[in-house]
């Protein structure tokens, strides 16, 4: 059976329900009676998308040629499934080579198109077959693109599938390669599909993104994470007169106390259920951080050290969840010590990374997201 | 309590970046003690052939190494 899903040109970028609009492209998600002109739009059926790569384009003057007559208000293209067809399929719409089918994807949503390459493209690497959860995947993906949340993403870990080889994969770009962030799972986790869990002792997952360039962060914990750090990197080095220096970095971790690291607000440790979104909004300042507890901001924080950091041009571990590796360095720039703290117990349902800071209402958006995701999947709490 | 699988320091260096199960790899790391252990749950899980001794490791109680944290 044939996999499609019903698109409108929506000028006014009215809100109707059951639908999202991504700009004006209106997009359909739900069974609704398309014949009758929901939203007193006219409706178009997409390719069948089984297998497919599909874009959709609005048509603004309404006269793309269809079998009823010059009258269509979305334009469609598909190309098969691989990462290759896509990107060529780009470059023919774009009239520019894309350099990769991530980049295709991005050149689509930058110019005003829709396409299912991003949720499907993760879909078939994690192999999900369940239809609820390939359901919550493609909803997700529309969302954040519709919130312009999307580009401002690195890193997404929807932890769906239920099993290490599926909660590895890096919704943005879910090539199973190292430069993709694909997570690198180590430890006795436990995974099922509520997500991912750590055992307190020695579990950790290695992002292999590293934090220099990092403006927010944040997990949805359906677990509370006292004494623990739900992710995190951090360094120390070593002062003119040969102290350590304070450890400077990103660390989002119950009980924190340093002004270098951003998880400040909690000192009774993260509660759990929470979306936590930490977002630096400003170069520098004592509320330059600002942390946000399902989706209200809960404090601020200051930022120096870690602008310090970045000034400095300083090496940091990479971004690990469930943990915080901290590597301490000579006043030579030799590492001296690589150590792994605070391992979590926490049931981790949703991770996130992006190198841009996220606004007050992306935050809010942001976590609508996340809590319906964790609905449809049935994991919410 | 939480108990964990006791290694040497042989079996520490077998099994330290060595898949356990699919996508999921053996992290040894060291107690107060110094002892190196892995946990029960690497222990369960373990389904690689080349390591199924694990499951037979002497269990200890897990007494987490103190670190002074300078923050």
């Amino acid at each position: 059976m044939a996999t499609t899903r019903p698109f409108s040109y929506n000028p006014l970028q009215s809100t109707i329900t059951g639908t999202t609009n991504l700009g004006t492209i209106c997009i359909g998600v739900s069974d609704l009676d398309y014949a009758t002109s929901p939203g007193g739009l006219t409706w178009w059926m997409g390719p069948d998308e089984d297998n497919s790569y599909v874009v959709c384009k609005e048509v603004t003057a309404q006269n793309f040629p269809t079998p009823l007559g010059n009258i269509g208000n979305v334009q469609f293209w598909r190309s098969t499934n691989t990462d290759l067809a896509f990107k060529d399929l780009v470059s023919i719409i774009s009239g520019t080579t894309q350099a990769s089918a991530s980049a295709a994807s991005d050149w689509l949503l930058l110019n005003g198109y829709w396409t299912n390459y991003d949720a499907q493209a993760f879909i078939n690497a994690a192999s999900i077959t369940n239809t609820t959860q390939k359901t919550a995947i493609d909803t997700l993906v529309n969302g954040l693109k519709a919130d312009s949340i999307w580009t401002k993403m690195k890193a997404i870990y929807p932890f769906v599938g239920g099993t290490a080889s599926t909660h590895k994969f890096n919704l943005k770009d879910p090539r199973d390669l190292i430069a993709a962030y694909r997570l690198t799972f180590s430890g006795g986790w436990t995974h099922n599909s509520n997500g991912i869990t750590g055992n307190g002792t020695n579990s950790f997952a290695e992002s292999y993104y590293f934090p220099i360039t990092i403006n927010t962060i944040g997990a949805y914990n359906r677990t509370a994470a006292t004494n623990q750090t739900l992710l995190g990197a951090t360094f120390t080095g070593v002062d003119n007169d040969g102290f350590q220096t304070n450890p400077i970095g990103l660390v989002l971790r119950g009980n924190s106390v340093s002004p270098g690291y951003i998880g400040t607000t909690f000192s009774a440790g993260i509660p759990a259920p929470a979306a936590i979104t930490v977002s630096r909004t400003a170069a520098d300042g004592a509320t330059a951080i600002k942390v946000y507890r399902n989706g209200t901001q809960n404090s601020t924080g200051n930022n120096s050290e870690w602008q310090l950091l970045v000034t400095n041009g300083a090496y940091v571990p990479s971004m690990i969840i469930g943990a915080r590796r901290q590597d301490d360095y000579d006043y030579d720039g030799f590492v001296i010590a690589s150590n792994y703290y605070d391992y979590t117990t926490a049931n981790i349902a949703f991770s996130f990374m992006g190198d841009t800071a996220l606004t007050a209402t992306e935050v809010t958006n942001l976590n609508t997201r996340i809590q319906a995701f964790q609905t449809t999947l049935n994991r919410q709490v | 309590m939480i108990e964990v699988g006791i290694l040497t320091e042989e079996q520490k260096d077998l099994l330290a970046g060595q898949e356990f199960m699919v996508d999921v790899f053996f992290n040894p790391v060291q107690d107060i003690n110094d002892n190196w252990f892995i946990s029960v749950e690497e222990m369960d899980q373990c389904v690689n052939e080349n390591f199924m001794w694990v499951k037979d490791l002497e269990l200890i109680d897990y007494e987490p190494k103190l670190f002074i944290d300078t923050e």
